[in-house]
């Protein structure tokens, strides 16, 4: 098998490979990934409830090139042979996911209550930097009013 | 809401729940983006469906993170154009 047929199929390969794990994303879009299973303990059940993002990209690709002169000269060339001049592919892929809680049910024998998380990490981070941005942009509008 | 196989913006449920004498069918909101080389999913939950003797309830779930996020967003923007109009209006 040429080097060229060997690209191509290497190339068909990791493309397949992609879309399968494009389809295991898009497992997420379930309810059971938000929702977890219930957890009994002292007569009352608790199911925790979060909030999921994921998020892939891949991509690849394949290509030849020859000098044209080299390929005037070697007319016997086929397409299925390796070209001329060169080859060469390449590919990539990245992704990220986060979770974060978001409310825990509970039910008992009173009823089902559902109880807020309040993600004090998140809400900081939001703080700094949303009033960082406002206290910067407020400086600079005073600076170019002047 | 649905364009296609793209994008996916719609409310569902999953597989009732049952914990002793309760069944709760969870809800959620999901918004998944589907391109041929990636995509992108966002799913939350929103609600519960309670069903216990013979009543039927509905209970949303608070996400106050994300409330509190979007209301610093808006403040974000909002206050320093207030700032900029009542500055306009002294220096007139």
């Amino acid at each position: 098998m040429s080097i060229w047929s060997k690209s191509v199929e290497a190339a068909q390969h990791n493309q397949a490979e992609g879309m399968h794990t494009l389809d295991k994303l898009f497992a997420v879009t379930q309810p059971g990934a938000v929702y977890s299973q219930p957890v009994h303990a002292n007569g009352q059940t608790v199911i925790t409830l979060s909030e999921v993002t994921v998020g892939m990209g891949f991509g690849y690709g394949i290509g030849e090139g020859a000098p044209p002169t080299e390929q005037e000269n070697n007319p016997a060339a086929s397409e299925q042979n390796a070209p001329a001049g060169g080859g060469g592919g390449g590919g990539g892929g990245g992704g990220f996911s986060a979770g974060r809680p978001v409310a825990i049910v509970t039910v008992n024998a009173d009823g089902v209550t559902v109880k807020p998380v309040v993600d004090v990490t998140k809400l900081s981070i939001a703080f700094f930097t949303t009033f960082g941005a406002m206290a910067l942009m407020l400086a600079r509008m005073s600076r170019a009013s002047r | 809401m649905r364009i296609g196989e793209i994008l996916q913006w719609e409310k569902i449920s999953g597989d009732p729940l049952m914990v002793e004498n309760t069944r709760l069918v969870p809800q959620a909101r999901v918004l998944s983006v589907r391109f041929p080389f990636g995509g992108f999913v966002w799913n939350r939950p929103v609600s519960i469906i309670i069903e216990r003797d013979g009543k039927r309830e509905t209970i949303a779930v608070p996400d106050l993170t994300l409330i509190s996020q979007i209301a610093m967003a808006v403040s974000l923007i909002l206050l320093p154009i207030v700032f900029f109009v009542n500055w306009k209006g002294v220096k007139k």
